[in-house]
Protein backbone atom coordinates (compact mmCIF):
# COMPACT_ATOMS: atom_id res chain seq x y z
CA UNK A 1 0.00 0.00 0.00
CA UNK A 2 2.75 2.43 1.01
CA UNK A 3 4.58 2.06 -2.32
CA UNK A 4 1.51 3.55 -4.05
CA UNK A 5 1.76 6.59 -1.78
CA UNK A 6 4.58 7.84 -3.98
CA UNK A 7 3.00 10.76 -5.96
CA UNK A 8 4.08 9.39 -9.36
CA UNK A 9 2.77 5.89 -8.64
CA UNK A 10 -0.39 7.38 -7.12
CA UNK A 11 -1.03 9.42 -10.29
CA UNK A 12 -0.59 6.32 -12.47
CA UNK A 13 -2.76 4.07 -10.31
CA UNK A 14 -5.53 6.62 -9.65
CA UNK A 15 -5.62 7.54 -13.34
CA UNK A 16 -6.27 3.91 -14.24
CA UNK A 17 -8.88 3.40 -11.49
CA UNK A 18 -10.83 6.65 -11.81
CA UNK A 19 -13.04 5.83 -14.86
CA UNK A 20 -14.13 2.54 -13.24
CA UNK A 21 -14.78 4.22 -9.90
CA UNK A 22 -16.99 6.88 -11.50
CA UNK A 23 -18.97 4.31 -13.51
CA UNK A 24 -19.46 1.97 -10.53
CA UNK A 25 -20.31 4.80 -8.10
CA UNK A 26 -22.87 6.53 -10.30
CA UNK A 27 -24.34 3.20 -11.48
CA UNK A 28 -24.77 1.81 -7.96
CA UNK A 29 -26.08 5.05 -6.47
CA UNK A 30 -28.49 5.60 -9.37
CA UNK A 31 -29.81 2.04 -9.21
CA UNK A 32 -30.07 2.02 -5.41
CA UNK A 33 -31.85 5.38 -5.21
CA UNK A 34 -34.24 4.39 -8.01
CA UNK A 35 -35.13 1.25 -6.01
CA UNK A 36 -35.50 3.36 -2.87
CA UNK A 37 -37.96 5.74 -4.49
CA UNK A 38 -39.97 3.49 -6.77
CA UNK A 39 -39.63 -0.19 -5.78
CA UNK A 40 -39.04 -0.52 -2.04
CA UNK A 41 -42.30 -1.08 -0.11
CA UNK A 42 -43.43 1.45 2.53
CA UNK A 43 -42.48 0.57 6.10
CA UNK A 44 -45.30 -0.92 8.22
CA UNK A 45 -44.77 1.74 10.92
CA UNK A 46 -43.23 4.75 9.17
CA UNK A 47 -44.97 4.44 5.81
CA UNK A 48 -43.29 6.14 2.85
CA UNK A 49 -41.14 8.37 5.09
CA UNK A 50 -38.75 5.40 5.38
CA UNK A 51 -37.52 6.32 1.87
CA UNK A 52 -35.53 9.12 3.51
CA UNK A 53 -33.42 6.35 5.11
CA UNK A 54 -31.74 5.68 1.74
CA UNK A 55 -30.06 9.09 1.68
CA UNK A 56 -29.82 9.67 5.44
CA UNK A 57 -28.21 6.41 6.60
CA UNK A 58 -25.51 6.12 3.88
CA UNK A 59 -24.65 9.80 4.50
CA UNK A 60 -24.34 9.11 8.24
CA UNK A 61 -22.11 6.09 7.58
CA UNK A 62 -19.97 8.13 5.17
CA UNK A 63 -19.66 11.01 7.66
CA UNK A 64 -18.03 8.69 10.22
CA UNK A 65 -16.13 6.57 7.69
CA UNK A 66 -14.49 9.60 6.08
CA UNK A 67 -13.47 10.99 9.46
CA UNK A 68 -11.96 7.59 10.30
CA UNK A 69 -10.10 7.70 6.99
CA UNK A 70 -8.82 11.21 7.81
CA UNK A 71 -7.72 10.00 11.25
CA UNK A 72 -5.63 7.18 9.73
CA UNK A 73 -4.16 9.54 7.11
CA UNK A 74 -3.39 12.13 9.81
CA UNK A 75 -1.60 9.55 11.99
CA UNK A 76 0.43 8.37 8.98
CA UNK A 77 1.25 12.01 8.18
CA UNK A 78 2.27 12.83 11.76
CA UNK A 79 4.27 9.67 12.45
CA UNK A 80 5.80 8.71 9.09
CA UNK A 81 5.65 12.12 7.34
CA UNK A 82 4.30 10.38 4.28
CA UNK A 83 4.07 12.80 1.33
CA UNK A 84 0.49 11.95 0.33
CA UNK A 85 -1.03 11.31 3.77
CA UNK A 86 -1.67 14.99 4.56
CA UNK A 87 -3.03 15.56 1.06
CA UNK A 88 -5.41 12.61 1.47
CA UNK A 89 -6.75 13.89 4.81
CA UNK A 90 -7.05 17.48 3.56
CA UNK A 91 -8.92 16.53 0.40
CA UNK A 92 -11.24 14.09 2.19
CA UNK A 93 -12.52 16.76 4.60
CA UNK A 94 -14.87 18.73 2.28
CA UNK A 95 -16.43 15.46 1.08
CA UNK A 96 -16.95 14.36 4.68
CA UNK A 97 -18.43 17.74 5.58
CA UNK A 98 -20.90 17.48 2.67
CA UNK A 99 -22.05 13.99 3.73
CA UNK A 100 -22.38 15.16 7.35
CA UNK A 101 -24.50 18.15 6.24
CA UNK A 102 -26.70 15.80 4.19
CA UNK A 103 -27.02 13.51 7.23
CA UNK A 104 -28.05 16.40 9.52
CA UNK A 105 -30.54 17.98 7.10
CA UNK A 106 -32.17 14.74 5.96
CA UNK A 107 -32.28 13.63 9.60
CA UNK A 108 -34.24 16.78 10.41
CA UNK A 109 -36.55 16.16 7.44
CA UNK A 110 -37.10 12.58 8.63
CA UNK A 111 -37.47 13.68 12.26
CA UNK A 112 -40.35 16.08 11.65
CA UNK A 113 -42.90 13.50 10.41
CA UNK A 114 -41.53 10.75 12.68
CA UNK A 115 -40.90 12.55 16.00
CA UNK A 116 -42.84 15.77 15.42
CA UNK A 117 -39.72 17.96 15.53
CA UNK A 118 -36.88 18.86 13.17
CA UNK A 119 -34.29 19.02 15.94
CA UNK A 120 -33.68 18.00 19.50
CA UNK A 121 -30.45 18.22 21.49
CA UNK A 122 -30.16 14.49 22.07
CA UNK A 123 -26.79 12.74 22.18
CA UNK A 124 -26.82 11.32 18.63
CA UNK A 125 -27.91 14.52 16.89
CA UNK A 126 -25.58 16.69 18.96
CA UNK A 127 -22.54 14.44 18.43
CA UNK A 128 -23.12 14.45 14.65
CA UNK A 129 -23.38 18.26 14.77
CA UNK A 130 -20.05 18.27 16.64
CA UNK A 131 -18.61 16.10 13.85
CA UNK A 132 -19.77 18.70 11.30
CA UNK A 133 -18.01 21.44 13.29
CA UNK A 134 -14.88 19.27 13.49
CA UNK A 135 -14.87 19.05 9.69
CA UNK A 136 -15.32 22.83 9.42
CA UNK A 137 -12.59 23.43 12.02
CA UNK A 138 -10.22 21.07 10.22
CA UNK A 139 -10.77 22.88 6.89
CA UNK A 140 -10.46 26.21 8.70
CA UNK A 141 -7.03 25.25 10.07
CA UNK A 142 -5.79 24.39 6.57
CA UNK A 143 -7.19 27.69 5.24
CA UNK A 144 -5.79 29.81 8.08
CA UNK A 145 -2.16 28.63 8.15
CA UNK A 146 -0.15 29.58 5.11
CA UNK A 147 2.86 27.29 5.55
CA UNK A 148 1.80 23.85 4.35
CA UNK A 149 3.83 21.75 6.80
CA UNK A 150 2.54 23.73 9.80
CA UNK A 151 -1.05 23.60 8.55
CA UNK A 152 -0.82 19.84 7.98
CA UNK A 153 0.55 19.25 11.48
CA UNK A 154 -2.02 21.46 13.23
CA UNK A 155 -4.92 19.99 11.23
CA UNK A 156 -3.70 16.43 11.84
CA UNK A 157 -3.54 17.04 15.60
CA UNK A 158 -7.09 18.44 15.55
CA UNK A 159 -8.25 15.41 13.56
CA UNK A 160 -6.58 12.94 15.94
CA UNK A 161 -8.06 14.64 19.02
CA UNK A 162 -11.50 14.85 17.40
CA UNK A 163 -11.67 11.13 16.63
CA UNK A 164 -12.97 10.61 20.17
CA UNK A 165 -16.29 11.84 18.78
CA UNK A 166 -16.65 8.82 16.44
CA UNK A 167 -17.30 6.18 19.16
CA UNK A 168 -19.48 8.75 20.93
CA UNK A 169 -21.64 9.01 17.78
CA UNK A 170 -21.71 5.22 17.39
CA UNK A 171 -22.64 4.38 20.98
CA UNK A 172 -24.62 7.52 21.90
CA UNK A 173 -27.91 5.72 21.31
CA UNK A 174 -26.84 2.96 23.72
CA UNK A 175 -25.12 5.06 26.40
CA UNK A 176 -27.89 7.65 26.74
CA UNK A 177 -31.66 7.82 26.34
CA UNK A 178 -32.08 9.39 22.95
CA UNK A 179 -35.01 10.26 20.75
CA UNK A 180 -32.95 8.86 17.88
CA UNK A 181 -33.55 5.15 17.50
CA UNK A 182 -30.88 2.58 18.38
CA UNK A 183 -28.99 0.49 15.80
CA UNK A 184 -31.74 -0.66 13.46
CA UNK A 185 -30.09 -1.88 10.25
CA UNK A 186 -27.89 -4.59 11.78
CA UNK A 187 -28.33 -5.77 15.38
CA UNK A 188 -26.11 -7.91 17.62
CA UNK A 189 -28.37 -10.57 19.09
CA UNK A 190 -27.71 -14.05 20.48
CA UNK A 191 -23.97 -13.72 19.89
CA UNK A 192 -24.19 -12.79 16.21
CA UNK A 193 -24.88 -9.85 13.92
CA UNK A 194 -28.12 -10.11 11.96
CA UNK A 195 -30.04 -7.68 9.72
CA UNK A 196 -33.12 -6.26 11.39
CA UNK A 197 -34.85 -5.07 8.23
CA UNK A 198 -36.21 -7.11 5.34
CA UNK A 199 -33.90 -7.88 2.42
CA UNK A 200 -36.13 -5.91 0.02
CA UNK A 201 -35.29 -2.78 2.04
CA UNK A 202 -31.76 -3.74 3.09
CA UNK A 203 -30.20 -4.41 -0.33
CA UNK A 204 -30.96 -1.01 -1.90
CA UNK A 205 -29.58 0.61 1.27
CA UNK A 206 -26.33 -1.37 1.06
CA UNK A 207 -26.05 -0.65 -2.68
CA UNK A 208 -26.40 3.12 -2.12
CA UNK A 209 -23.83 2.88 0.69
CA UNK A 210 -21.32 1.05 -1.54
CA UNK A 211 -22.00 3.60 -4.31
CA UNK A 212 -21.34 6.48 -1.87
CA UNK A 213 -18.08 4.83 -0.75
CA UNK A 214 -16.88 4.47 -4.34
CA UNK A 215 -17.96 8.05 -5.05
CA UNK A 216 -15.87 9.19 -2.08
CA UNK A 217 -12.76 7.48 -3.48
CA UNK A 218 -13.42 8.86 -6.98
CA UNK A 219 -13.74 12.40 -5.60
CA UNK A 220 -10.77 11.93 -3.29
CA UNK A 221 -8.51 10.75 -6.12
CA UNK A 222 -9.52 13.68 -8.37
CA UNK A 223 -8.99 16.16 -5.53
CA UNK A 224 -5.60 14.66 -4.59
CA UNK A 225 -4.47 14.75 -8.24
CA UNK A 226 -5.57 18.41 -8.37
CA UNK A 227 -3.64 19.20 -5.18
CA UNK A 228 -0.49 17.56 -6.60
CA UNK A 229 -0.92 19.60 -9.82
CA UNK A 230 -1.42 22.82 -7.82
CA UNK A 231 1.83 22.16 -5.95
CA UNK A 232 3.60 21.64 -9.27
CA UNK A 233 2.14 24.95 -10.52
CA UNK A 234 3.52 26.74 -7.45
CA UNK A 235 6.94 25.19 -8.06
CA UNK A 236 6.93 26.22 -11.72
CA UNK A 237 5.80 29.74 -10.83
CA UNK A 238 8.60 30.02 -8.25
CA UNK A 239 11.15 28.82 -10.83
CA UNK A 240 9.74 31.30 -13.35
CA UNK A 241 9.98 34.16 -10.85
CA UNK A 242 13.55 33.20 -9.93
CA UNK A 243 14.80 33.05 -13.52
CA UNK B 1 -44.38 10.60 -7.67
CA UNK B 2 -46.70 11.07 -4.68
CA UNK B 3 -45.89 9.82 -1.19
CA UNK B 4 -48.96 11.27 0.55
CA UNK B 5 -48.24 13.50 3.53
CA UNK B 6 -44.52 12.63 3.29
CA UNK B 7 -44.04 13.87 -0.29
CA UNK B 8 -42.41 17.20 0.66
CA UNK B 9 -40.07 15.60 3.22
CA UNK B 10 -38.97 12.82 0.87
CA UNK B 11 -38.31 15.01 -2.19
CA UNK B 12 -36.62 17.66 -0.04
CA UNK B 13 -34.27 14.99 1.35
CA UNK B 14 -33.34 13.68 -2.08
CA UNK B 15 -32.98 17.28 -3.29
CA UNK B 16 -30.58 18.13 -0.45
CA UNK B 17 -28.56 14.99 -1.25
CA UNK B 18 -28.45 15.89 -4.96
CA UNK B 19 -27.52 19.55 -4.38
CA UNK B 20 -24.82 19.01 -1.73
CA UNK B 21 -23.19 15.86 -3.13
CA UNK B 22 -23.69 17.08 -6.72
CA UNK B 23 -22.17 20.41 -5.66
CA UNK B 24 -19.04 18.68 -4.33
CA UNK B 25 -18.77 16.65 -7.56
CA UNK B 26 -19.12 19.75 -9.78
CA UNK B 27 -16.73 21.86 -7.67
CA UNK B 28 -14.15 19.05 -7.67
CA UNK B 29 -14.32 18.51 -11.44
CA UNK B 30 -14.28 22.25 -12.27
CA UNK B 31 -11.25 22.83 -10.03
CA UNK B 32 -9.47 19.79 -11.54
CA UNK B 33 -10.09 21.05 -15.07
CA UNK B 34 -8.94 24.61 -14.33
CA UNK B 35 -5.79 23.35 -12.59
CA UNK B 36 -4.94 20.94 -15.43
CA UNK B 37 -5.30 23.73 -18.02
CA UNK B 38 -3.17 26.09 -15.98
CA UNK B 39 -0.46 23.46 -15.53
CA UNK B 40 -0.52 22.66 -19.26
CA UNK B 41 -0.23 26.37 -20.11
CA UNK B 42 2.73 26.77 -17.74
CA UNK B 43 4.57 23.68 -18.99
CA UNK B 44 3.99 24.78 -22.62
CA UNK B 45 5.33 28.22 -21.76
CA UNK B 46 8.44 26.78 -20.13
CA UNK B 47 8.98 24.17 -22.83
CA UNK B 48 8.67 21.26 -20.39
CA UNK B 49 7.05 17.90 -21.17
CA UNK B 50 3.27 17.91 -20.63
CA UNK B 51 2.04 16.42 -17.31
Amino acid sequence: MLRYANPKKFLDLSGALLPWLWIAAIGLMGWGLYQALFTVPPDYQQGDSVRIMYVHVPSAWMASFIYGFMFIASVVGLVWKHPLADTAAKEAAPIGAAFTAVCLITGALWGKPTWGTYWIWDARLTSVLVLFFLYLGYMGVWAAIEERAKAAKAAAILCVVGVINIPIIRFSVEWWDTLHQGPSVVRFEDGKFAPSIDGSMLWPLLIVAVGCTLLFFALLFVRMRTDIAQRRIRTLMAQKAAS
Amino acid sequence: MEFGKYTTFIWSSYGVFAVLIGGVIVATLVSARRTRRRLEALTDEQGRPKP
